[in-house]
């Protein structure tokens, strides 16, 4: 077994590229310890098929990794809520909305809460595209859809994230 | 409030500057943790194992089946393969899964119920007349809100305050089993033994 722990290159694209990679994580999962934790994956993933992925590859491949790992984790997340909706062995949870002085912050910033409105694969799309700079069709390899779907799905987020923005604005 | 592209490019980037890259990512040594855990996955590994499991279904698995024919072809029933000798035990045994049986979401389902108690500026849960010191789960926090202590998941949301009757799925874990850093367990007093290490809370 020729595994090794990630050193020289690797090493090399952690320290260029994992503050990038992690604030891109924060913008899909909406918070530190997610993000911690997707990048994590990210690059455990990463670091296994280092030797698979081109060179000049991998941080698009980490992206790709990352954005799907996220999908992922929140299709078992939505199986699990059902789960326990189904059980019934669980009771509402009290939402008296934030404590922390982080949260406080993600809430007055209006952008992040609206974020947080969009579906999951419109959310992406969005952050692939204003955040990344990608390409509809980038856009669509990495999401497993048509380059149409992206352009549609883009303009629905937009559509949705401007709706969303004046309603939360207007006086009580 | 209204954003056009170039605000939500730049909205983007602020919110994505947020994120603080913990220093143990740029650590060697964080790596090296893994060195002998992860499986070898590359392509020539793959390949490698798709090839040998391949020759043994050829060579192995498809005699064996067509041995396992009765005269006239047809397979024999379930029954009559259990009333074999040596059907029915050792690695054929039929086997029983147990836990949470969605998908990637296995976890220790210990039951600990208890009232959500403040000591030693530490959250715990008061079982009886102890106090059962608690691994919470990854992003869980406690602030004071008003008058109130309560108990945040990693979204911020209140799952239950101080004095509530509280619910966690876990288990029990000896401090010994595991070399948990300091930091996991500042909120430890001297002596305990066991922790239980919560997955799902319920206020």
């Amino acid at each position: 077994m020729n595994q090794r722990a990630p050193t020289g290159s690797f090493a090399d694209f952690v320290q260029d590229s994992a503050q990038r990679l992690g604030s891109l994580a924060y913008l899909v999962s909406g918070n530190q310890a997610s993000a911690e934790d997707l990048l994590q994956e990210t690059l455990l993933q990463l670091w296994r098929h280092w030797e698979d992925v081109p060179e000049g590859a991998r941080y698009s491949y980490a992206r790709r990794v990352m954005v799907n790992k996220h999908t992922d984790q929140l299709r078992r997340l939505r199986i699990y809520r059902q789960y326990l909706r189904d059980s019934q062995t669980t009771q509402a949870l009290i939402d008296v909305g934030p404590a922390d002085s982080l949260t406080r912050i993600d809430e007055r910033d209006e952008l992040a809460r609206a974020l947080k409105q969009l579906p999951p694969r419109q959310r992406s799309v969005l952050i692939l595209r204003y955040y990344e700079d990608l390409s509809d069709i980038d856009i669509a390899a990495i999401l497993g859809m048509k380059r149409s779907t992206v352009r549609s799905q883009c303009a629905r987020a937009l559509k949705r994230l401007n709706n969303v923005l004046p309603a939360r604005e207007s006086p009580q | 409030m209204k954003f056009n592209e170039q605000q939500l490019r730049e909205g983007l980037q602020r919110r994505g500057d947020c994120f603080i890259l913990p220093t143990r990512f740029l650590s060697e040594s964080h790596w090296e943790n893994f060195d002998a855990e992860q499986p070898n996955t590359s392509r020539r590994w793959r390949l490698a194992v798709a090839t040998t499991v391949g020759v043994v279904a050829v060579t192995i698995v498809v005699p064996a089946v067509v041995a396992s024919l009765g005269e006239d072809g047809t397979p024999p029933s379930p029954t009559h393969a259990l009333e074999q000798p040596g059907h029915g035990s050792g690695q054929n045994a039929p086997r029983i899964n147990v836990g949470n049986q969605e998908e990637g979401l296995t976890m220790m389902q210990a039951l600990l119920v208890g009232t959500l108690t403040e000591s030693n500026g530490c959250l715990v849960v008061h079982v009886g007349d102890q106090d059962v010191q608690v691994l919470w789960p990854r992003g869980y926090s406690a602030h004071s809100v008003g008058a109130e202590t309560l108990l945040f998941d990693a979204d911020g949301r209140a799952h239950a305050s101080v004095g509530d009757q509280v619910r966690l799925t876990g288990g029990f874990v000896r401090s010994s089993d595991h070399g948990w850093t300091t930091d996991a367990l500042r909120c430890a007093h001297q002596g305990i033994k066991a922790y239980f290490v919560a997955g799902l809370v319920q206020g």
